[in-house]
Protein backbone atom coordinates (compact mmCIF):
# COMPACT_ATOMS: atom_id res chain seq x y z
CA UNK A 1 0.00 0.00 0.00
CA UNK A 2 2.64 2.02 0.68
CA UNK A 3 4.35 1.63 -1.91
CA UNK A 4 1.22 2.65 -4.16
CA UNK A 5 1.46 6.14 -2.52
CA UNK A 6 4.83 6.69 -3.77
CA UNK A 7 3.86 5.50 -7.06
CA UNK A 8 0.96 8.09 -7.58
CA UNK A 9 2.62 10.69 -5.30
CA UNK A 10 5.01 10.24 -8.11
CA UNK A 11 2.81 10.20 -10.96
CA UNK A 12 1.20 13.69 -9.44
CA UNK A 13 4.02 15.50 -8.99
CA UNK A 14 5.08 14.30 -12.67
CA UNK A 15 1.93 15.63 -14.15
CA UNK A 16 2.91 19.29 -12.14
CA UNK A 17 6.08 19.50 -13.59
CA UNK A 18 5.28 17.81 -17.11
CA UNK A 19 2.46 18.47 -18.02
CA UNK A 20 2.17 17.92 -21.85
CA UNK A 21 3.90 14.61 -21.15
CA UNK A 22 1.24 11.55 -21.59
CA UNK A 23 1.53 8.73 -18.83
CA UNK A 24 1.67 5.40 -21.28
CA UNK A 25 -0.99 3.39 -19.79
CA UNK A 26 -4.79 4.00 -20.21
CA UNK A 27 -7.39 3.24 -17.33
CA UNK A 28 -10.52 0.64 -18.91
CA UNK A 29 -13.08 2.56 -20.77
CA UNK A 30 -16.25 3.11 -19.62
CA UNK A 31 -19.37 1.53 -21.25
CA UNK A 32 -20.54 4.94 -22.84
CA UNK A 33 -17.26 5.41 -24.62
CA UNK A 34 -16.65 2.03 -26.25
CA UNK A 35 -20.53 1.98 -27.76
CA UNK A 36 -21.28 4.62 -30.41
CA UNK A 37 -24.07 6.80 -29.78
CA UNK A 38 -27.16 5.82 -31.19
CA UNK A 39 -30.73 7.32 -31.64
CA UNK A 40 -32.43 6.38 -27.92
CA UNK A 41 -35.81 4.10 -29.15
CA UNK A 42 -38.91 6.28 -29.22
CA UNK A 43 -41.43 4.10 -28.61
CA UNK A 44 -39.68 2.92 -25.74
CA UNK A 45 -38.54 6.33 -24.56
CA UNK A 46 -42.14 7.26 -24.42
CA UNK A 47 -42.93 3.94 -22.31
CA UNK A 48 -40.62 5.51 -19.68
CA UNK A 49 -41.46 9.03 -19.61
CA UNK A 50 -43.22 8.46 -16.66
CA UNK A 51 -40.69 6.01 -15.20
CA UNK A 52 -38.95 6.92 -11.85
CA UNK A 53 -35.85 8.25 -12.15
CA UNK A 54 -34.32 5.02 -10.26
CA UNK A 55 -36.34 2.40 -12.54
CA UNK A 56 -34.88 4.63 -16.12
CA UNK A 57 -31.41 4.27 -14.77
CA UNK A 58 -32.12 0.72 -14.01
CA UNK A 59 -33.33 -0.17 -18.13
CA UNK A 60 -30.14 1.81 -18.95
CA UNK A 61 -27.40 -0.13 -16.78
CA UNK A 62 -29.15 -2.99 -17.70
CA UNK A 63 -28.82 -2.54 -21.90
CA UNK A 64 -25.98 0.13 -21.79
CA UNK A 65 -23.77 -3.22 -20.05
CA UNK A 66 -25.51 -5.27 -22.32
CA UNK A 67 -24.25 -3.39 -25.37
CA UNK A 68 -20.88 -3.54 -24.05
CA UNK A 69 -20.89 -7.16 -23.37
CA UNK A 70 -21.97 -7.93 -26.91
CA UNK A 71 -19.82 -5.76 -28.70
CA UNK A 72 -16.94 -7.59 -26.83
CA UNK A 73 -18.11 -10.82 -28.02
CA UNK A 74 -18.89 -10.05 -30.93
CA UNK A 75 -20.70 -13.71 -31.66
CA UNK A 76 -17.43 -15.59 -29.98
CA UNK A 77 -19.76 -16.46 -26.61
CA UNK A 78 -22.79 -15.82 -27.28
CA UNK A 79 -23.28 -16.98 -30.83
CA UNK A 80 -26.43 -17.86 -31.99
CA UNK A 81 -29.74 -15.55 -31.56
CA UNK A 82 -31.11 -18.24 -29.58
CA UNK A 83 -28.42 -18.06 -27.20
CA UNK A 84 -29.02 -13.76 -27.16
CA UNK A 85 -32.43 -14.90 -26.21
CA UNK A 86 -31.58 -16.96 -23.15
CA UNK A 87 -28.80 -14.39 -22.17
CA UNK A 88 -31.49 -11.89 -22.10
CA UNK A 89 -34.27 -13.47 -20.80
CA UNK A 90 -31.59 -14.84 -17.62
CA UNK A 91 -30.12 -11.17 -17.31
CA UNK A 92 -33.65 -9.87 -16.83
CA UNK A 93 -34.75 -12.32 -14.46
CA UNK A 94 -31.96 -11.52 -11.98
CA UNK A 95 -32.06 -7.83 -12.30
CA UNK A 96 -35.89 -6.83 -12.33
CA UNK A 97 -38.02 -7.32 -9.34
CA UNK A 98 -41.35 -6.32 -10.43
CA UNK A 99 -41.66 -7.40 -14.62
CA UNK A 100 -44.80 -5.98 -16.10
CA UNK A 101 -44.39 -2.37 -14.33
CA UNK A 102 -44.37 -0.33 -17.30
CA UNK A 103 -46.82 -1.31 -20.12
CA UNK A 104 -45.81 -2.20 -23.10
CA UNK A 105 -41.99 -2.24 -22.21
CA UNK A 106 -40.98 -5.70 -22.82
CA UNK A 107 -43.01 -5.70 -26.24
CA UNK A 108 -41.21 -2.93 -27.31
CA UNK A 109 -37.98 -4.18 -26.65
CA UNK A 110 -38.56 -7.52 -28.52
CA UNK A 111 -39.70 -5.22 -31.05
CA UNK A 112 -36.52 -3.15 -30.90
CA UNK A 113 -34.17 -6.62 -31.24
CA UNK A 114 -36.76 -8.21 -33.54
CA UNK A 115 -35.97 -5.15 -35.89
CA UNK A 116 -32.69 -5.52 -35.42
CA UNK A 117 -32.44 -9.86 -36.64
CA UNK A 118 -34.93 -9.46 -39.06
CA UNK A 119 -36.40 -12.67 -38.21
CA UNK A 120 -37.54 -15.21 -35.53
CA UNK A 121 -35.57 -17.95 -36.90
CA UNK A 122 -32.32 -18.97 -34.75
CA UNK A 123 -29.38 -17.48 -37.02
CA UNK A 124 -25.72 -17.35 -35.40
CA UNK A 125 -24.20 -13.62 -34.67
CA UNK A 126 -21.98 -13.09 -37.24
CA UNK A 127 -19.97 -9.88 -36.88
CA UNK A 128 -22.45 -7.47 -38.72
CA UNK A 129 -25.44 -8.69 -36.64
CA UNK A 130 -23.71 -8.05 -33.67
CA UNK A 131 -23.17 -4.87 -34.24
CA UNK A 132 -27.10 -4.30 -35.05
CA UNK A 133 -27.82 -5.64 -31.71
CA UNK A 134 -25.30 -3.53 -29.85
CA UNK A 135 -27.32 -0.68 -30.97
CA UNK A 136 -30.20 -2.11 -30.73
CA UNK A 137 -29.15 -2.65 -27.23
CA UNK A 138 -28.16 0.94 -27.07
CA UNK A 139 -31.20 2.65 -28.12
CA UNK A 140 -33.14 1.19 -25.66
CA UNK A 141 -30.42 2.44 -22.72
CA UNK A 142 -30.40 5.67 -23.94
CA UNK A 143 -34.48 5.95 -24.38
CA UNK A 144 -34.09 5.20 -20.47
CA UNK A 145 -31.95 8.32 -20.24
CA UNK B 1 -13.04 -58.81 -50.51
CA UNK B 2 -13.40 -61.31 -47.11
CA UNK B 3 -15.34 -59.46 -44.38
CA UNK B 4 -15.45 -61.03 -40.66
CA UNK B 5 -18.73 -62.48 -39.32
CA UNK B 6 -20.97 -60.06 -37.14
CA UNK B 7 -19.32 -59.59 -33.78
CA UNK B 8 -20.94 -57.81 -30.84
CA UNK B 9 -18.73 -55.81 -28.35
CA UNK B 10 -19.86 -55.19 -24.89
CA UNK B 11 -17.62 -52.69 -23.49
CA UNK B 12 -14.89 -50.32 -24.97
CA UNK B 13 -12.24 -52.53 -23.86
CA UNK B 14 -13.66 -55.68 -25.77
CA UNK B 15 -13.69 -52.98 -29.03
CA UNK B 16 -10.11 -52.13 -28.72
CA UNK B 17 -8.82 -55.62 -27.91
CA UNK B 18 -10.76 -57.09 -31.12
CA UNK B 19 -9.18 -54.28 -33.20
CA UNK B 20 -5.83 -54.15 -31.21
CA UNK B 21 -6.18 -58.34 -32.29
CA UNK B 22 -6.67 -58.16 -35.98
CA UNK B 23 -10.23 -57.34 -36.50
CA UNK B 24 -11.19 -55.70 -39.62
CA UNK B 25 -13.51 -52.65 -39.36
CA UNK B 26 -12.02 -50.71 -42.06
CA UNK B 27 -11.22 -52.14 -45.52
CA UNK B 28 -9.06 -50.59 -48.16
CA UNK B 29 -11.20 -51.25 -51.33
CA UNK B 30 -9.26 -49.23 -54.48
CA UNK B 31 -12.35 -50.59 -56.74
CA UNK B 32 -15.17 -48.55 -54.51
CA UNK B 33 -12.60 -45.52 -54.48
CA UNK B 34 -12.53 -45.83 -58.22
CA UNK B 35 -16.74 -46.00 -58.19
CA UNK B 36 -16.38 -42.74 -55.73
CA UNK B 37 -14.55 -40.56 -57.66
CA UNK B 38 -16.38 -41.64 -60.87
CA UNK B 39 -19.97 -41.24 -58.88
CA UNK B 40 -18.52 -37.34 -57.70
CA UNK B 41 -17.89 -36.41 -61.29
CA UNK B 42 -21.09 -37.47 -62.48
CA UNK B 43 -22.28 -35.50 -59.98
CA UNK B 44 -20.90 -32.37 -60.91
CA UNK B 45 -18.85 -32.44 -58.22
CA UNK B 46 -14.87 -32.33 -57.86
CA UNK B 47 -13.13 -35.36 -56.79
CA UNK B 48 -9.85 -34.09 -56.42
CA UNK B 49 -9.12 -32.62 -53.46
CA UNK B 50 -6.66 -30.41 -54.81
CA UNK B 51 -8.25 -29.41 -57.72
CA UNK B 52 -11.43 -28.73 -54.94
CA UNK B 53 -8.75 -26.23 -53.49
CA UNK B 54 -7.77 -24.32 -56.00
CA UNK B 55 -11.15 -24.14 -57.91
CA UNK B 56 -13.02 -22.94 -54.68
CA UNK B 57 -9.47 -20.82 -53.31
CA UNK B 58 -9.19 -21.90 -50.03
CA UNK B 59 -5.42 -23.13 -51.05
CA UNK B 60 -3.06 -21.66 -48.04
CA UNK B 61 -6.25 -20.80 -45.69
CA UNK B 62 -5.36 -23.07 -42.83
CA UNK B 63 -1.60 -22.32 -43.22
CA UNK B 64 0.21 -21.43 -39.72
CA UNK B 65 -3.35 -21.66 -38.24
CA UNK B 66 -4.92 -23.63 -35.97
CA UNK B 67 -8.44 -24.89 -37.08
CA UNK B 68 -10.82 -26.63 -34.80
CA UNK B 69 -14.05 -26.97 -36.47
CA UNK B 70 -15.28 -29.60 -33.70
CA UNK B 71 -15.90 -26.27 -31.95
CA UNK B 72 -18.92 -26.22 -33.74
CA UNK B 73 -20.27 -29.27 -33.37
CA UNK B 74 -20.06 -29.03 -29.67
CA UNK B 75 -21.33 -25.54 -29.47
CA UNK B 76 -24.03 -26.85 -31.35
CA UNK B 77 -24.30 -29.89 -29.61
CA UNK B 78 -22.80 -30.16 -26.09
CA UNK B 79 -21.14 -33.26 -25.03
CA UNK B 80 -22.24 -35.19 -28.55
CA UNK B 81 -18.87 -36.52 -29.16
CA UNK B 82 -17.19 -38.90 -29.05
CA UNK B 83 -20.87 -40.42 -28.97
CA UNK B 84 -21.67 -43.92 -28.15
CA UNK B 85 -18.62 -46.68 -28.12
CA UNK B 86 -18.86 -48.80 -30.97
CA UNK B 87 -20.85 -52.31 -30.13
CA UNK B 88 -19.59 -53.88 -33.75
CA UNK B 89 -17.26 -53.63 -36.37
CA UNK B 90 -19.13 -50.57 -37.56
CA UNK B 91 -16.47 -47.91 -37.18
CA UNK B 92 -16.73 -46.38 -41.07
CA UNK B 93 -20.24 -45.79 -40.22
CA UNK B 94 -19.23 -43.52 -37.01
CA UNK B 95 -16.29 -42.08 -39.24
CA UNK B 96 -18.63 -41.16 -41.66
CA UNK B 97 -20.70 -40.20 -39.46
CA UNK B 98 -18.42 -37.56 -37.52
CA UNK B 99 -17.17 -36.55 -40.75
CA UNK B 100 -21.20 -35.38 -41.92
CA UNK B 101 -22.09 -34.03 -38.26
CA UNK B 102 -18.80 -31.55 -38.53
CA UNK B 103 -19.65 -30.35 -42.09
CA UNK B 104 -23.35 -29.68 -41.10
CA UNK B 105 -22.43 -27.66 -37.60
CA UNK B 106 -20.06 -25.49 -39.59
CA UNK B 107 -22.52 -24.95 -42.01
CA UNK B 108 -25.24 -23.63 -39.56
CA UNK B 109 -22.60 -21.56 -37.64
CA UNK B 110 -21.34 -20.11 -40.22
CA UNK B 111 -24.83 -18.21 -41.23
CA UNK B 112 -24.30 -18.55 -44.58
CA UNK B 113 -27.38 -19.30 -46.80
CA UNK B 114 -27.10 -23.09 -48.37
CA UNK B 115 -25.82 -22.73 -51.85
CA UNK B 116 -28.42 -25.29 -53.48
CA UNK B 117 -31.40 -23.77 -51.61
CA UNK B 118 -30.87 -20.23 -50.62
CA UNK B 119 -32.01 -20.69 -46.74
CA UNK B 120 -29.97 -19.88 -43.99
CA UNK B 121 -30.23 -23.45 -42.43
CA UNK B 122 -30.52 -24.48 -38.71
CA UNK B 123 -29.40 -26.93 -36.67
CA UNK B 124 -31.90 -30.02 -36.49
CA UNK B 125 -34.20 -30.31 -33.03
CA UNK B 126 -32.69 -32.99 -31.36
CA UNK B 127 -33.87 -34.55 -27.70
CA UNK B 128 -31.21 -35.17 -24.77
CA UNK B 129 -30.67 -38.84 -25.33
CA UNK B 130 -30.26 -38.24 -29.48
CA UNK B 131 -27.27 -35.54 -28.36
CA UNK B 132 -25.58 -37.81 -26.33
CA UNK B 133 -25.76 -40.69 -28.96
CA UNK B 134 -23.51 -38.23 -30.91
CA UNK B 135 -26.67 -36.46 -32.90
CA UNK B 136 -27.04 -38.68 -36.70
CA UNK B 137 -27.49 -42.06 -36.37
CA UNK B 138 -24.83 -44.17 -37.77
CA UNK B 139 -26.94 -47.63 -37.88
CA UNK B 140 -29.03 -45.62 -41.21
CA UNK B 141 -25.50 -45.35 -42.80
CA UNK B 142 -24.41 -49.22 -41.73
CA UNK B 143 -27.46 -51.21 -43.00
CA UNK B 144 -26.27 -49.93 -46.50
CA UNK B 145 -23.13 -52.06 -46.58
CA UNK B 146 -24.57 -54.92 -48.27
CA UNK B 147 -23.01 -57.42 -46.75
CA UNK B 148 -23.60 -59.83 -43.82
CA UNK B 149 -20.72 -59.41 -41.63
CA UNK B 150 -18.64 -56.68 -40.28
CA UNK B 151 -16.31 -54.15 -41.75
CA UNK B 152 -16.75 -51.24 -44.94
CA UNK B 153 -14.89 -49.21 -46.83
CA UNK B 154 -14.94 -45.49 -46.71
CA UNK B 155 -15.29 -44.94 -49.93
CA UNK B 156 -17.93 -47.09 -50.67
CA UNK B 157 -20.30 -45.55 -46.84
CA UNK B 158 -19.48 -41.85 -48.72
CA UNK B 159 -21.34 -43.02 -51.60
CA UNK B 160 -23.77 -44.27 -49.48
CA UNK B 161 -24.22 -40.88 -47.54
CA UNK B 162 -24.35 -39.17 -51.12
CA UNK B 163 -27.33 -40.86 -53.16
CA UNK B 164 -28.88 -43.35 -50.47
CA UNK B 165 -29.19 -42.45 -46.59
CA UNK B 166 -27.67 -39.44 -45.84
CA UNK B 167 -27.52 -37.84 -41.99
CA UNK B 168 -30.62 -39.19 -39.73
CA UNK B 169 -31.30 -37.22 -36.62
CA UNK B 170 -31.19 -39.65 -33.42
CA UNK B 171 -34.68 -39.99 -33.18
CA UNK B 172 -37.96 -42.66 -33.28
CA UNK B 173 -38.72 -43.53 -36.21
CA UNK B 174 -42.18 -44.79 -36.55
CA UNK B 175 -42.60 -45.07 -40.48
CA UNK B 176 -39.83 -47.90 -40.34
CA UNK B 177 -40.73 -49.09 -37.22
CA UNK B 178 -36.79 -48.58 -35.78
CA UNK B 179 -35.39 -46.07 -33.03
CA UNK B 180 -32.07 -44.58 -34.08
CA UNK B 181 -32.62 -42.41 -30.58
CA UNK B 182 -30.11 -44.09 -28.91
CA UNK B 183 -27.16 -45.86 -30.87
CA UNK B 184 -27.57 -49.85 -30.84
CA UNK B 185 -25.12 -52.40 -32.73
CA UNK B 186 -27.96 -54.59 -33.33
CA UNK B 187 -30.04 -52.16 -35.09
CA UNK B 188 -26.99 -51.34 -38.08
CA UNK B 189 -27.50 -55.05 -38.46
CA UNK B 190 -30.88 -55.21 -39.75
CA UNK B 191 -30.35 -55.53 -43.32
CA UNK B 192 -27.03 -57.17 -43.87
CA UNK B 193 -26.55 -58.40 -47.08
CA UNK B 194 -29.52 -57.08 -47.76
CA UNK B 195 -30.80 -53.74 -49.24
CA UNK B 196 -32.98 -51.56 -46.67
CA UNK B 197 -36.52 -50.88 -48.41
CA UNK B 198 -38.01 -48.17 -50.21
CA UNK B 199 -39.05 -46.62 -46.84
CA UNK B 200 -35.29 -46.48 -45.92
CA UNK B 201 -34.15 -44.89 -49.17
CA UNK B 202 -37.54 -42.37 -49.22
CA UNK B 203 -36.19 -41.04 -45.44
CA UNK B 204 -32.55 -41.59 -46.00
CA UNK B 205 -32.52 -39.44 -49.15
CA UNK B 206 -33.91 -36.29 -47.29
CA UNK B 207 -30.48 -34.65 -45.63
CA UNK B 208 -28.08 -36.22 -48.33
CA UNK B 209 -24.15 -34.83 -48.42
CA UNK B 210 -23.64 -33.27 -51.68
CA UNK B 211 -20.42 -32.98 -51.67
CA UNK B 212 -17.35 -35.13 -50.85
CA UNK B 213 -14.02 -35.04 -52.12
CA UNK B 214 -11.10 -37.24 -51.84
CA UNK B 215 -7.88 -36.39 -50.50
CA UNK B 216 -4.30 -36.83 -51.22
CA UNK B 217 -2.08 -34.59 -49.34
CA UNK B 218 -1.58 -32.67 -46.37
CA UNK B 219 -2.34 -29.20 -47.29
CA UNK B 220 -5.54 -30.59 -48.89
CA UNK B 221 -6.55 -31.59 -45.45
CA UNK B 222 -5.46 -28.54 -43.55
CA UNK B 223 -7.02 -26.05 -45.72
CA UNK B 224 -10.24 -28.40 -46.00
CA UNK B 225 -10.83 -28.33 -42.44
CA UNK B 226 -10.21 -24.82 -41.71
CA UNK B 227 -13.00 -24.16 -44.13
CA UNK B 228 -15.40 -26.48 -41.90
CA UNK B 229 -14.90 -29.50 -44.45
CA UNK B 230 -15.31 -32.62 -42.39
CA UNK B 231 -13.18 -35.99 -43.36
CA UNK B 232 -13.65 -39.38 -42.70
CA UNK B 233 -10.60 -41.33 -42.88
CA UNK B 234 -9.81 -45.15 -42.96
CA UNK B 235 -6.47 -46.94 -42.82
CA UNK B 236 -4.39 -49.33 -40.49
CA UNK B 237 -2.54 -47.45 -38.04
CA UNK B 238 -2.98 -47.46 -34.42
CA UNK B 239 -2.04 -45.30 -31.37
CA UNK B 240 -1.41 -45.47 -28.03
CA UNK B 241 -4.28 -45.04 -25.49
CA UNK B 242 -1.87 -42.42 -23.69
CA UNK B 243 -1.64 -38.82 -24.73
CA UNK B 244 1.04 -36.39 -23.75
CA UNK B 245 0.48 -33.15 -22.00
CA UNK B 246 -0.56 -31.73 -25.03
CA UNK B 247 -2.96 -34.78 -26.11
CA UNK B 248 -0.69 -36.01 -28.75
CA UNK B 249 -0.46 -39.89 -29.07
CA UNK B 250 2.38 -41.89 -30.97
CA UNK B 251 1.40 -45.03 -33.34
CA UNK B 252 1.39 -47.92 -31.90
CA UNK B 253 0.16 -51.29 -33.35
CA UNK B 254 -2.36 -51.51 -36.25
CA UNK B 255 -6.27 -51.37 -36.74
CA UNK B 256 -7.81 -51.77 -39.55
CA UNK B 257 -10.27 -48.70 -38.79
CA UNK B 258 -12.27 -45.65 -39.76
CA UNK B 259 -11.83 -42.57 -37.45
CA UNK B 260 -13.00 -38.52 -38.59
CA UNK B 261 -10.52 -36.09 -38.34
CA UNK B 262 -11.84 -32.83 -36.29
CA UNK B 263 -9.00 -30.24 -36.59
CA UNK B 264 -5.47 -29.33 -37.82
CA UNK B 265 -3.13 -27.70 -35.96
CA UNK B 266 -0.27 -26.05 -38.61
CA UNK B 267 0.94 -23.45 -35.65
CA UNK B 268 4.44 -22.60 -36.43
CA UNK B 269 4.77 -23.29 -32.24
CA UNK B 270 3.51 -26.47 -32.99
CA UNK B 271 5.32 -27.29 -35.43
CA UNK B 272 8.61 -26.48 -33.99
CA UNK B 273 7.57 -28.59 -30.62
CA UNK B 274 6.61 -31.57 -32.93
CA UNK B 275 8.46 -31.09 -35.89
CA UNK B 276 5.56 -31.40 -38.20
CA UNK B 277 1.83 -30.34 -37.84
CA UNK B 278 -0.75 -32.00 -35.63
CA UNK B 279 -4.49 -33.88 -36.96
CA UNK B 280 -6.99 -34.26 -34.29
CA UNK B 281 -8.32 -37.75 -34.95
CA UNK B 282 -12.13 -38.76 -33.59
CA UNK B 283 -12.11 -42.22 -32.39
CA UNK B 284 -15.07 -44.11 -31.73
CA UNK B 285 -14.27 -46.01 -28.41
CA UNK B 286 -16.04 -44.06 -25.99
CA UNK B 287 -13.53 -43.56 -23.28
CA UNK B 288 -10.77 -45.78 -24.65
CA UNK B 289 -7.80 -43.09 -23.62
CA UNK B 290 -6.24 -40.94 -20.87
CA UNK B 291 -3.98 -38.07 -21.23
CA UNK B 292 -4.43 -34.62 -21.39
CA UNK B 293 -6.97 -33.27 -24.09
CA UNK B 294 -6.02 -29.72 -23.54
CA UNK B 295 -4.84 -27.72 -26.89
CA UNK B 296 -1.25 -26.43 -26.93
CA UNK B 297 -0.97 -22.35 -25.18
CA UNK B 298 -5.18 -22.58 -25.90
CA UNK B 299 -7.65 -23.32 -22.53
CA UNK B 300 -9.41 -25.39 -25.64
CA UNK B 301 -9.87 -29.17 -24.69
CA UNK B 302 -10.25 -31.47 -27.34
CA UNK B 303 -13.34 -34.24 -27.22
CA UNK B 304 -13.12 -37.01 -25.05
CA UNK B 305 -12.35 -39.99 -26.57
CA UNK B 306 -9.78 -38.13 -29.14
CA UNK B 307 -6.22 -37.24 -29.79
CA UNK B 308 -3.99 -35.82 -32.13
CA UNK B 309 -1.95 -37.76 -34.54
CA UNK B 310 1.54 -36.36 -35.80
CA UNK B 311 0.97 -36.06 -39.83
CA UNK B 312 3.55 -38.70 -41.20
CA UNK B 313 1.79 -41.32 -38.98
CA UNK B 314 -1.04 -40.75 -40.83
CA UNK B 315 -0.19 -39.82 -44.19
CA UNK B 316 -0.84 -43.01 -46.02
CA UNK B 317 -4.28 -43.12 -44.61
CA UNK B 318 -7.39 -42.93 -47.32
CA UNK B 319 -9.25 -38.87 -46.32
CA UNK B 320 -12.46 -38.16 -47.72
CA UNK B 321 -13.70 -34.55 -47.08
CA UNK B 322 -17.72 -33.97 -46.76
CA UNK B 323 -19.65 -30.91 -47.12
CA UNK B 324 -22.69 -29.22 -48.11
CA UNK B 325 -25.06 -30.93 -46.41
CA UNK B 326 -28.64 -31.00 -47.37
CA UNK B 327 -29.51 -29.11 -44.09
CA UNK B 328 -32.54 -28.81 -41.89
CA UNK B 329 -34.47 -25.32 -41.77
CA UNK B 330 -33.70 -23.26 -39.08
CA UNK B 331 -35.20 -23.25 -35.73
CA UNK B 332 -37.85 -20.00 -34.71
CA UNK B 333 -37.59 -18.43 -31.32
CA UNK B 334 -40.41 -17.84 -28.90
CA UNK B 335 -39.04 -14.31 -28.40
CA UNK B 336 -35.62 -12.39 -27.59
CA UNK B 337 -35.78 -12.99 -24.02
CA UNK B 338 -37.63 -9.63 -22.96
CA UNK B 339 -41.36 -10.97 -22.88
CA UNK B 340 -42.74 -10.95 -19.41
CA UNK B 341 -39.55 -10.39 -17.36
CA UNK B 342 -38.81 -6.78 -17.59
Amino acid sequence: MKKLVWVFGALLALSFVLPEVKIPFSWPTTASEEVNAVPADPTIAKILSGASAADKARVRSIYGAMAVVLKRDGGKLVSTTEQFSVWQANTLTNAVDKPGKYEGLDAAIEARFKAAVGTMDVVSITPELSAKLVDAAQSIANAAK
Amino acid sequence: MAYENEVFFSTPFDVVKAYESGFVGAVCDPDKTDELRAFIKASGGIPDGALACSTYKLEETGKDKLSVPFMEVLKLFPDCLPGPAQGRGDCVSHSTKNAGLTAVSCEVTSGKPDEVTGKVEGAPEISEAGRLAGVFSTEAIYNWRRHGGDGWSCAAAAQVVMKESGLWVRKNYPEINVDFTTYSAKNAGIYGSRTPPDSWLKIGQEHLVRTTTILDSYEELRDLIHNGYGVSSCGSEGFSSQRDDNGVSPRKGGWAHAMAYIAVDDRPEIIKLYKEPLVCVQNSWGDWNDGSRRIYGTNIDIPRGAFWARWSDIKNREMIAFSSVNGWPPRKLKDFGALGRI
